[in-house]
């Protein structure tokens, strides 16, 4: 028994966690070294994105359902937020409107049941539709802002460090919370409906409700995403929180990182931010350039880069050899 | 095999007498003439020729050979453009500039599809490749989003024809000449894709390839010269539909992506594979849009194109014409 526990210390203590923690560490601290509003901003989108990157990582990676409509729950959480603050305070809305907004998002997400037997493209597509038809209701819905939007009122309690710092422990809590579900059983039944879904059903795993659960989680962490985007953003309207760029996004980030890991989408979010803001100063040609450098790292890992450094941590530990890895480098990267 | 065809003649034959029916209490509710009905359906039809042909290039693009094609807004926006320089510097008539536009569009096509999506679309495990083409196309539409805008700015661009401004008029509804023939060409041109498809040798080899790989190859078909034909006519869709599109509206840098996400929806609904079932959904689409824009307000005009579409893929999840599952 000694010996359990021993192990079981070296195991929680074991280097990679200390990096990692120690990384964590480090990343949230830098802000308050430097301490102006741009780190801080960066801050929160490095840890939005990296949320909404694992978020859409459990529904496609691990369950294999690509959604097109990842926004509506982003908007509803924003507007959860938004529309209680406006009739309380900042303190209502932080608190009531993000549960209102969270209940509001797994109700929707509930909505797509009948979705859930559509294949590929065609879920995809649909979840487009649900999206598009809640935008129009929001755009027609006048008791809380309509087209106009809402403009929050803070009084002076505004605190762009506090929600930055809230945002980065979410997104860390969310890394958590995928890693877990990855290793747990839950984890295994999503990755069998992805793979393949008679195959579960036939082992008693039941893909409709897997799908849902994997969706309904989903739904929670973008809600709260939305709700912390719009109390830092203090201005929501419907065109911009439904946009579909909240669901293209998170793919393309996850996609870059590498889909169904865990670490994938927190790098494939990490690489787009710092892309993004390191090509900032070429102006106009910033999206050529982001795009082409874009185009090189997809050709060049079909894996993400998730998978490269993975063949590059076997080939420091002296698993694979370098010759072998070229090798099969130039089998995959044929120009 | 006559049993279907019995139920799906049956179904349109409900479907045409259920939107009858709706037309005629709207039209007995909101007291709206006959004259803007026909006049409506008339914009509606051209409206519904556009969502058709880009949707046919996007057909062949990902019903057919798997490929998410984001950048095929792109392709058509440069389509457009060779059309009004064509126009604007040489003076040739726009409609006479179509055959160039489908070339340039035709020509970029290759290099896109060789040194860019072949590695993906070669991928053993196929579903990867889909997505890995999928993160490589929307970068490149970016790239050539920006470079159009940087080249040509980002000013709205207008082509002038001939046609522009004569019309006729039938039973009290004006026709714009233009607009018809355009619309002609766009139908014709998806009937042509479907036959090239489905009818001639090569569309057969495509086919037969982007089914079973290894058969197609063990019968002496050269798969990856089929991929690059596939992509090839996807693209000279592309310029096809851009050049329409520049003949017949305005276009910018940009307004490829809108036409492209409701290809998509069209695309879906016509079952992914079929592409003479892109006429049918554009041409719905289009009338659902117009006149629920008619009768209950411009605000809604999407809303319920979005809702029937949604309730459309609850009812049949594999789009109108679809069979197989995906």
């Amino acid at each position: 028994m000694k010996l359990n526990i021993h192990e079981n210390l070296k195991k929680i203590i074991s280097t990679r966690n200390i990096v990692l923690i120690s990384l964590f560490i480090i990343v949230g601290l830098l802000p308050l070294m430097i301490n102006t509003g741009y780190v801080y901003r960066l801050l929160f989108f490095f840890s939005l994105y990296i949320a909404l990157a694992q978020a859409y990582n459990l529904i496609a990676g691990y369950t294999g359902q690509y959604s097109f409509g990842n926004a509506v729950f982003f908007g509803i959480g924003a507007y959860g937020v938004a529309s209680v603050w406006m009739l309380g305070t900042w303190y209502t809305g932080m608190s009531i409107g993000m549960i209102v907004g969270i209940a509001v998002a797994i109700l929707v997400s509930l909505i797509h049941l009948p979705l859930f037997r559509l294949v590929g493209m065609f879920f995809a597509m649909g979840t487009l539709f649900v999206n598009e038809v809640l935008k129009a209701i929001m755009l027609r819905w006048d008791a809380i802002g309509g087209v106009s939007g809402i403009v929050l009122s803070t009084h002076g309690t505004y605190n762009l460090p506090a929600a930055c710092y809230l945002t980065y422990f979410f997104s860390i809590v969310v890394i958590f919370l995928i890693y877990e579900i990855s290793n747990a059983k839950i984890g295994y039944a999503f990755k069998t409906v992805r793979e393949n879904e008679v195959l579960a059903e036939s082992m008693g795993i039941h893909p409709l409700k897997y799908k849902a659960l994997a969706f309904a989680i989903n739904a929670l962490i973008i809600a709260i995403a939305g709700g912390i985007f719009a109390y830092v953003q203090l201005f929501i309207e419907p065109s911009s929180v439904f946009d579909i760029d909240w669901s293209l996004l998170p793919c393309y980030m996850m996609m870059i990182g590498g889909k169904g890991t865990v670490w994938g989408p927190v790098i494939g979010a990490v690489f787009y931010t710092t892309l993004l803001e390191a090509v900032s100063g070429l102006r106009e040609l910033q999206m050529l350039f982001f795009g082409a450098v874009v185009i090189l790292v997809v050709l060049f890992t079909p894996h993400g880069l998730y998978g490269m450094f993975e063949t590059l941590s076997k080939l420091i530990k002296g698993e694979k050899k370098l010759g072998e890895v070229l090798k099969v480098f130039f089998q995959k990267v044929k120009l | 095999m006559k049993s279907t065809r019995r139920t799906r003649i049956l179904a349109t034959i409900v479907f045409v007498a259920l939107v009858g029916v709706v037309l005629y209490t709207a039209i007995v509710f909101t007291g709206v003439s006959t004259y803007v009905m026909l006049q409506t359906f008339v914009g509606a039809i051209f409206l519904g020729g556009f969502y058709s042909v880009v949707a046919a290039g996007l057909t062949v693009n990902f019903g057919i050979t798997r490929i998410l094609n984001v950048a095929h807004g792109e392709l058509m926006i440069i389509g457009a453009y060779v059309t009004y320089f064509l126009t604007l510097y040489l003076g040739i008539e726009p409609l006479f500039t179509i055959p160039f536009a489908v070339l340039v569009v035709a020509l970029i096509g290759i290099p896109i599809q060789r040194f860019l999506i072949s590695k993906p679309q070669k991928d053993p495990g196929g579903r990867e490749g889909m997505f890995l083409s999928f993160l490589i196309l929307v970068s490149l539409s970016l790239i050539f989003q920006n470079s159009m805008t940087l080249a040509w700015t980002a000013n709205d661009r207008a082509v002038h024809s001939i046609l522009t401004g004569t019309r006729f008029n039938l039973f009290g509804v004006i026709i714009p000449i233009l607009r018809l023939v355009v619309f002609i060409i766009a139908v014709a041109s998806i009937l042509c894709i479907d036959l090239f498809m489905y009818k001639t040798s090569v569309g057969k080899k495509i086919l037969a390839t982007v089914q079973e790989k290894t058969a197609a190859r063990l019968v002496g078909i050269n798969v990856d010269r089929m991929y690059l034909y596939a992509f090839v006519i996807a693209s000279a869709a592309a310029g096809l539909a851009g050049s329409l599109i520049g003949i017949a509206t305005s276009f910018n840098p940009y307004s490829g992506l809108l036409y492209v996400l409701y290809a998509f929806a069209v695309m879906t609904m016509s079952g992914l594979e079929k592409v003479k079932g892109t006429i049918v959904v554009g041409l719905l689409m289009g009338l659902l849009e117009s006149y629920a824009g008619l009768f209950l307000g411009e605000v809604f005009r999407y809303t319920i194109v979005f809702l029937v579409l949604l309730i459309t893929l609850v009812v049949k999840p594999t789009g109108l014409f679809g069979k197989v599952k995906h």
